[in-house]
């Protein structure tokens, strides 16, 4: 028993981390975890510890793929019409992507609001930054954008 | 993704003004992205083979989406230690279910009178079976009890109701293989069992009737209510899965929730908060039910 716990502390992180980016779901991921290692728990006679933590992350690859089959994605999918040519990217799209200005929290912060309409409660759920720090990051990216396009850098 | 956010302040909207017509050009370009959840999903592999595929190919050509996951990938929070000590405990707490789940085992001195006992039920039987009672059998339940099979079960969130019996407009005309369309005459003996709670004969019916109309969504969600209600979760999921797989938008939110039902009481949490997330995002009758439940869910 104190042997598993050591393997839980040692693997729970990366395992969590690795649900969460599968299911972009903090709940589920967290149920996904403590699922893999439940496994682990009941087979602990069969699994050797080198095999770690990649048993225990494909466990949660093979929970995840059952869960997106429940969400029926295909069909979510189908219905954007993706349109696979990409055409070249406007400049206000490589100014976002390329700013040395820009940290990656800032320009993560920038896209998900202004680009793909997140609310800031739900960028700060994505990224585990709190709400004040996804509004003051936001502010600083846009203010930075709006400057740049002053200056014609963005255009 | 919406088109035109609506909760800016007026700080963002003075901020953005010079940049706005550019925005909104770049929000259209990225309109049609797959939605961010997918895009980090293909990105840890964990989505089904043919989408995983299209998706992790799109993330591969398109910078834009390369970058978005990549950055959130980088900020992905930790488990808090709270949080990790929460999880510990429940996977303790599952593992000691499973072990008191196992069979009993009695001690060498009690086996004769065991043996006795099980002689005195079989003797029971055999009268019963020579003798039948002439009044109707009492039904394993009532419509809200709890199931007459059902052990010293933990509780669990999801309490198991019993839906109305409901037919599609295609009763009236399924045919089994080769038949004529009596379909309504055939399914009534199963139909009538599960009205009345009488689930053992009702799951033996619902059998009959699946070999000859494996099409019709009525048996199979029926069939896999009637298993959750004999306690057999593992059961209702499979008869259930086979509902979903025909199809039928009319009985798809029964069908998630039940399956929820089933989930958890496999012991199936993550699949079970699968089920009523889906639920809770959607405007069925399940809704309110789902999203208090998917909240209360451990």
């Amino acid at each position: 028993m104190a042997e598993f716990d050591a393997v839980y502390r040692a693997h729970v992180q990366s395992v969590f981390r690795f649900a969460l980016r599968a299911v972009s779901n903090r709940a589920l991921a967290e149920d996904l975890t403590a699922e893999a290692f439940l496994e682990l728990y009941r087979r602990q006679d069969e699994i050797d510890v080198s095999r770690l933590p990649g048993w225990l992350l494909t466990v949660v690859r093979n929970k995840a793929r059952d869960h997106w089959r429940r969400q029926q994605v295909e069909r979510r999918y189908a219905e954007q019409e993706v349109d696979s040519e990409l055409s070249e990217a406007p400049a206000i799209e490589r100014w976002v992507l390329d700013s040395a200005d820009l940290k990656p929290v800032h320009r993560t912060c920038l896209m998900l609001r202004y680009v793909h309409g997140m609310s800031r409660t739900e960028i700060a759920a994505a990224t585990g930054l709190s709400e004040t720090q996804v509004k003051g990051y936001l502010q600083y990216a846009l203010e930075l954008l709006r400057k740049s396009y002053q200056k014609g850098a963005a255009t | 993704m919406t088109e035109q956010p609506h909760d800016w302040d007026a700080r963002e909207d003075d901020a953005s003004a010079p940049v706005r017509r550019e925005l909104d050009a770049l929000r259209a370009r990225h309109r049609q992205d797959p939605p961010i959840d997918l895009l980090r999903a293909a990105d840890a592999d964990a989505l089904p083979d043919d989408l995983q595929q299209a998706i992790a190919s799109r993330l591969e050509r398109d910078r834009w989406q390369r970058t978005l996951v990549d950055n959130l990938n980088d900020t992905t929070p930790d488990l808090d230690h709270a949080a990790e000590d929460r999880l510990l405990a429940r996977i303790h707490q599952e593992a000691a279910r499973d072990s008191s789940a196992r069979v009993v085992r009695f001690p060498v001195v009690w086996r004769p009178i065991l043996a006795l006992a099980a002689a005195a039920v079989l003797v029971t039987a055999v009268v019963l079976r020579m003798h039948p009672p002439t009044t109707t059998p009492e039904p394993a339940t009532t419509t809200t009890g709890t199931p007459a099979a059902s052990p010293a079960t933990p509780s669990f969130v999801l309490t198991l109701d019993k839906p109305d019996v409901r037919l599609t407009a295609n009763a009236l005309v399924r045919r089994g293989a080769g038949q004529q369309p009596k379909f309504v005459d055939d399914v009534a003996p199963a139909l009538n069992a599960y009205r009345a709670g009488d689930y053992q004969t009702a799951e033996r019916e619902f059998e009959r009737v699946a070999r000859l109309y494996p099409d019709a969504i009525e048996i199979a969600f029926y069939h896999g209510v009637t298993q959750l209600w004999l306690n057999d979760p593992t059961g209702a999921m499979s008869s259930l899965e086979a509902a979903r797989r025909l199809n039928d938008e009319t009985f798809a939110p029964d069908i998630a929730w039940y399956l929820a039902v089933a989930n958890e009481r496999a012991g199936n949490v993550a699949a079970a908060r699968s089920e009523l997330t889906t639920l809770c995002a959607g405007s069925s009758d399940y809704r309110a039910r789902a999203c208090d439940a998917v909240a209360r869910l451990k």
